[in-house]
């Protein structure tokens, strides 16, 4: 009945809402029932990252599993010690033009230098954007490349509160060379790339029995002679009515997400921000919109000040701060801990729902990545990036802390990709990859 | 019985042989005489058509199918033809025709006895014949073809004196211009917006917001360099005026050396003045539209730049990154045109690579250039909205654009710009309603802006009713604050208050500022106007003359003057015109956007900066051209932009021979008297031309390579019949074959000297003599008929109704005060405003 509800309407292509632009049927939520491939296995990635390095002290696990300890940091992951893998070893291994926190940022998913530019930052040489794609991405082209994975968007990418300007301390995610992503931090950005067209809808519903009432005004006071051009407007105006109706119907099938209205873009609004974003996230699972997301809290040299915490400096002028320097550890700590917090409430959403049409958890079919682009903040190092990965279904065994020694970043994607089922021999850099997929 | 059998005869051929207008020609013998655009279109399906196409022997018919099945051109074709062209009846035959005949003279008898079975009672046509019984031929060239070819079964029926009479009771009755204009019932319809007014509507709503748009004089941008890599104050270099961005090699101050040997403040320490602190540069102004369309902008560099443009805060093209060496950066943006869009150009480099930049755009039927000083200002605008959506074209079957139907399309077009535009304001809202998210007043700063914004669209100050309905009742909904201000947009912008101006009764004030902005700009009254018009003010007849100048200088109106200029003169065709690049191997793209902006320049010069003389239009003996047209044509210019060349008034007479047209009006090889004839017949001239039913092949050069090219349309075009359109139509053609297809002026052609002699007769049936185009110019500019054509023209392009529907003798009072003014255009739109003003406002409103 409704298999082309107003999409014969022009209206729908060339709206600004994002949604209408999708060409064709096939990225229009109403035309992929929400149980279509049940029968399909959904694997689903995220990876979510933090700025300025780790703290030492109070993240890294001292025992190994399978009683590892969880520490101050990493304390909120308690209840989901089964499905927590902490990894140690894992190196940022490109070098090349840019500093630290730019080859920290924009190499860190792509395994792939930067190209010369134009961008200096601190004393080292100045440099562009990566040279690659990043893995998200590679594996988002896969997964949009089999019919029977294909999802509206593949993926999308979630930003709290990044900085408004693009640069390779803000961009982690690239589409290829030279072509950064730029995150979407506003939540309402986000829900109208997701439901834009949805709410155009409504909001175009909701005035139209207004728009017939003004016009039913004139019908009295026109000139006889005028009258049919009202009418046919007015003609027009019904059979717009009914399309849209008939929208709604496959539109409240949707799973729906109301967010809080009107909240700032500003810092002291992070949480409320970070929870908004989260919540989007796992709706645009939930109607499987993308099947890979990135979840980027501010960017490299991210300078938030978590005031909520009574932290009152900014984050990355306190990642400077030497390791004796105790008071700073300890905000240091804290603020890894509620990054920490932001990952047990992603994983805990996840835990919370279940595969449409199952009783399945969809944590069981997701893999969080949770890391950052140093390993150290007051030193810069590359070296022994945090990897903290939790959900299941992935074939790696789960519920403990284990070491590496020094392995490229590359490897641990290149691992990640093949349990994604997308086969590749290298990933990044290819002398990188020699060694082939990471075994943890 | 004899009788009866002839009429069934009669029948049967009628039905294959459609004749125009039913007197003046039974079977239709104009070559492509269906006007320009048939033709054209001809030419650019097949450039070789001339020679492929099939070979007419004398006066032989072939018929090309493709272009009878091409109805789309067709009815394009006929925007003009059906309205300007009534030639307008002079004082004697307006009382000629309230001298009513006899109610049953010897005329009618033989009307009811010979014509009705095929033309219908009232010259309205039947079944067998469609073609309504109209034109302008004089009574005595209707008297001979009715006397030689009617009935069309048996001629020999009606000749003589009967033909005589019935030609007269025909002529007075419904076939002249002015018959016509005493039965028609023209009254002005109820009308929507056009495409034009909601485009143009819109971005002024908007744009009300910001800055008033205005016409500065100075052009290029403005430009700060500095010896830095962010804009430190003591290390600026220059500030000064950048006519255009076209720095490949080199930009200004940038010191090779590695120094800045400039620097107005001594610096510290001599290291500072060396290079490695960066360089940059900024830009500032605003881009002036040519046209209506979408915009490919390019900027060409190395370096590190952003490129903001009609937005202040996101970049258009954003390359503060560089990265790998790409030269080439581009958008795309859609503009309207005769506006100024705010641009800034934010610029770095550091000694390597070295500093390099241009700014280029490929503009609506323009070529990717570096963007012309002319197209710069250094003022900023302010930032304004244009709506992308596609709308279906008007309606322009009565010869200009107007809104007297509503498709679904259209409707389906409203509703996407309304969505589009609510998500627009929905995203530049803080700044629009001159507020901040956090600001503790942002909820009253967004009811100000929603008030004024549904006010400014309908035009009127709304009542408590009308403010709950329209937005309190938006506002007190439990939605996120966008989504409200969505809400309220889109039920204004889907308003009949909004889409039918003339829907809504208002204060008379208010009415008349409505219809000024709708006439004037095609658009809604700008501050000023509406604050004057909620006073009261408009009342006063120095306030209302002295808005409707400054309305009439404002660049909307030049826009709107400009797009009038545009249509009448068919450019569109012109500007996709090719040509055998074998003989005209330089006429090219770039060309054809040259001799555009040479015709722009032209009758920019002539309404705006000069005496805006009509006559000047055909008179001017001088051409706007730039090196490359100058070379092209044969001219001398040492000046690279565009200068004012003189002709001498035998080579050039204005917009008649502007090579834009005469490139235009020809073939892919050899110019087209046909073209042109039909052109100056219909277009300049006001005469009825009708829709061919059939095509024919033009004679190619194969059919005799002796002749000339008028030898050729003369041959073909020889027989009687033929030459009752033709008569018309070859006489101004010829005239015009000094120019060949490219519009280059000639005297010869194969050797032999070119024949412009011709002689051209009016529709009053005086024959006046032609010797080449400065007669043909002449002609037009003493002829009333062509100056009423004109104002018609101007009339129905401007208030979109027809002049008929405001007074049976209106446009004759139009034209009075026309000559009155010495045919001045700008007090033509003046008086042509008023006259709009003239009607009641819905009065049967309560």
């Amino acid at each position: 009945m409704f298999t082309r509800p107003i999409l014969r309407r022009d209206f729908l292509v060339n709206s600004a809402g994002a949604l209408l632009m999708t060409p064709g049927l096939r990225g229009l939520p109403w035309a992929m029932p929400g149980d279509a491939r049940q029968t399909n296995v959904k694997k689903r990635l995220i990876i979510m990252f933090s700025p300025n390095g780790m703290v030492a002290q109070g993240f890294w696990p001292t025992t190994e599993s399978p009683e590892f300890e969880m520490d101050q940091v990493l304390k909120p992951l308690e209840p989901f010690r089964e499905q927590t893998l902490v990894v140690k070893g894992i190196c940022n291994q490109i070098r090349g033009d840019g500093d630290n926190h730019m080859r920290g940022m924009s190499c860190l998913l792509t395994g792939n230098e930067l190209f010369p530019g134009n961008i200096q930052g601190g004393s080292d040489t100045p440099a562009g954007w990566a040279k690659g794609i990043s893995i998200d991405q590679e594996i988002k082209n896969y997964l949009q490349s089999q019919e029977h994975l294909r999802t509206r968007f593949g993926t999308l990418e979630f930003g709290v509160l990044v900085q408004n300007e693009a640069n390779p301390w803000t961009r982690m995610v690239y589409a290829g060379p030279n072509q950064p992503l730029a995150p979407i931090s506003d939540p309402y950005h986000m829900f109208d790339k997701m439901h834009g067209s949805v709410k155009d809808r409504e909001n175009l519903l909701s005035v139209l029995d207004l728009v017939k009432q003004d016009f039913g005004k004139f019908n009295s006071t026109v000139d006889a002679r005028d009258i049919g051009l009202l009418q046919s407007s007015q003609r027009h105006l019904e059979s717009l009515q009914q399309d849209l109706n008939a929208a709604r119907q496959t539109d409240v099938q949707r799973v729906p997400i109301k967010l809080p209205i009107n909240v700032p873009l500003v810092n002291n609004q992070m949480p409320e921000l970070a929870k908004m974003q989260i919540d989007l996230l796992i709706n645009g699972f939930e109607n499987d919109l993308n099947r890979v997301a990135t979840l980027q809290f501010t960017q490299s040299v991210g300078g938030a000040t978590m005031n909520w915490l009574e932290v009152n400096e900014g984050h990355h002028s306190l990642s400077h701060e030497p390791d004796e320097n105790a008071a700073a550890q300890d905000k240091l700590r804290r603020i890894n801990t509620w990054y920490c917090e932001q990952l047990a409430y992603l994983a805990k959403r996840l835990q919370d729902t279940k595969e449409p049409g199952t009783e399945q958890s969809m944590l069981d079919n997701t893999l969080i990545v949770w890391t950052n682009e140093l390993g150290h903040g007051n030193s810069h190092t590359l070296d022994n990036l945090p990897m903290v990965l939790v959900g299941g279904g992935f074939g790696f065994e789960m519920g403990r802390y284990t070491k590496v020694d020094r392995v490229s970043t590359t490897r641990l994607w290149l691992a990640i990709a093949h349990a994604m089922g997308h086969q590749i021999d290298t990933f990044g850099l290819a002398e990188l990859c020699k060694d082939g997929p990471v075994v943890l | 019985m004899q009788i009866r059998v002839t009429l069934i005869r009669a029948r049967s051929r009628c039905q294959t042989l459609i004749s125009l207008s039913g007197f003046i020609i039974g079977v239709l013998l104009i070559i492509f005489g269906g006007g320009p655009i048939l033709s054209e279109s001809f030419v650019l399906a097949q450039p070789d058509g001339i020679t492929t196409g099939i070979v007419a022997k004398h006066g032989e018919r072939t018929v090309d199918t493709e272009s009878i099945s091409n109805d789309q051109d067709l009815s394009d074709d006929q925007d003009l033809s059906n309205d300007q062209v009534q030639a307008e009846p002079t004082t004697t035959d307006l009382a000629a025709v309230t001298a009513e005949s006899d109610g049953d003279s010897l005329g009618q008898q033989i009307f009811q006895e010979h014509c009705i079975r095929c033309h219908g009672d009232r010259g309205q046509g039947s079944e067998r014949h469609r073609e309504p019984l109209l034109g302008d031929l004089p009574i005595e060239d209707l008297t001979r073809y009715i006397d030689e070819t009617m009935p069309e079964e048996e001629p020999a029926l009606v000749t003589g004196d009967d033909a005589k009479q019935v030609a007269q009771y025909i002529f007075d009755q419904f076939y002249s211009p002015a018959a016509q204009r005493l039965r028609s019932s023209s009254r002005v319809d109820l009308s929507r917006l056009t495409v034009r007014q909601f485009q143009e509507s819109v971005a002024d709503l908007l744009g009300s917001f910001g800055d008033a748009p205005w016409s500065p004089e100075e052009r290029g941008l403005s430009a700060n360099y500095f010896a830095s890599r962010h804009w430190t104050e003591d290390r600026k270099l220059s500030e000064q005026i950048d006519p255009t961005l076209d720095f490949a090699v080199g930009v200004p101050h940038f010191d090779a050396s590695g120094n800045y040997p400039a620097l107005v403040e001594k610096p510290k320490k001599p290291e500072e003045n060396k290079m490695n602190e960066g360089f940059s540069v900024y830009w500032r102004g605003s881009l002036i539209a040519s046209d209506t369309g979408w915009y490919t902008l390019t900027v060409q560099s190395k370096n590190g730049f952003q490129f903001f443009l009609n937005d202040p805060d996101e970049p258009l093209i954003d390359r503060n990154v560089r990265s790998d060496d790409v030269l080439d950066h581009t958008a795309q943006i859609f503009l309207l045109g005769g506006r100024a869009y705010p641009l800034k150009l934010e610029f770095f480099s550091y000694p390597d690579p070295p500093p390099q930049i241009r700014l280029l755009w490929q503009p609506p039927y323009g070529v990717t250039e570096v963007i012309p000083a002319a197209y710069l200002t250094p003022h900023e605008m302010s930032a304004t909205f244009s709506v992308t959506t596609n709308f279906p074209a008007d309606d322009a079957s009565s010869g200009y654009e107007r809104g007297t139907s509503v498709s679904q399309q259209w409707d389906e077009s409203v509703t996407a710009a309304a969505i589009e535009t609510a998500s627009w304001i929905s995203a530049h809202l803080w700044r629009l309603a001159k507020t901040e998210v956090t600001a503790a007043d942002r909820n009253e700063k967004v009811q100000q802006f929603c008030q004024q914004f549904v006010e400014r669209a309908f035009a009127s100050p709304l009542n408590d009713e009308e403010r709950q309905f329209f937005i309190d009742q938006h506002l007190a909904a439990d939605l996120p604050l966008q989504d409200q201000v969505k809400r309220i947009v889109i039920l204004t912008l889907k308003s009949p208050r909004f889409l039918f101006p003339e829907i809504q009764s208002r204060d008379p004030n208010c009415t008349t500022a409505r219809r000024m902005a709708l006439v004037l700009w095609d658009s809604l009254p700008d501050t000023k106007l509406y604050e004057l018009a909620k006073q009261g003010k408009l009342i006063d007849p120095a306030v209302l003359d002295g808005e409707l100048y400054r309305m009439i200088d404002d660049p909307r109106s030049r826009a709107k003057l400009r797009a009038f200029f545009h249509y009448w003169l068919k450019t569109n065709k012109a500007a996709v015109a090719t040509k055998d690049q074998n003989i005209y191997p330089d006429f090219d793209v770039q060309l054809l956007a040259d001799l555009r902006r040479s015709l722009d320049l032209y009758l920019e010069q002539v309404v705006w900066n000069g005496r805006s003389d009509f006559r000047e239009l055909f008179l001017a003996d001088y051409l706007f051209v730039n090196q490359r047209l100058a070379k092209f044509y044969g001219l001398e210019s040492a000046e690279t932009g565009f200068v004012k060349i003189e002709t001498g008034p035998q080579q050039r007479a204005g917009i008649l021979t502007h090579p834009y047209l005469m490139a235009g009006l020809a073939y892919h090889k050899d110019s087209s008297p046909i073209h042109r004839g039909v052109f100056v017949a219909r277009n300049l001239l006001g005469r009825t031309l009708k829709q061919p039913t059939e095509n024919f092949q033009p004679l190619t050069e194969e059919f005799d390579p002796s002749m000339t090219n008028r030898q050729r349309v003369e041959h073909q075009t020889q027989g009687t019949v033929c030459m009752s359109c033709h008569s018309v139509i070859n006489p101004l053609g010829f005239s015009l074959e000094n120019f060949d297809a490219v519009g280059r002026f000639r005297t010869a052609e194969k050797e032999k000297q070119i024949n412009v002699s011709a002689a051209y007769k009016t529709p009053t049936g005086e024959t006046v003599a032609l010797a080449g185009p400065r007669d043909v110019a002449n002609f037009l500019v003493t002829d009333p008929t062509a100056q009423r054509s004109f104002i018609r023209q101007v009339f129905h392009s401007y208030v979109r109704q027809s002049v008929d529907a405001f007074g049976e003798h209106q446009l004759d009072q139009l034209h009075e005060k026309f000559v009155a003014n010495e045919f001045d255009i700008r007090q033509l739109l003046l008086e042509i405003t008023k006259v709009s003003l003239s009607l009641p406002n819905n009065p049967d409103h309560p």
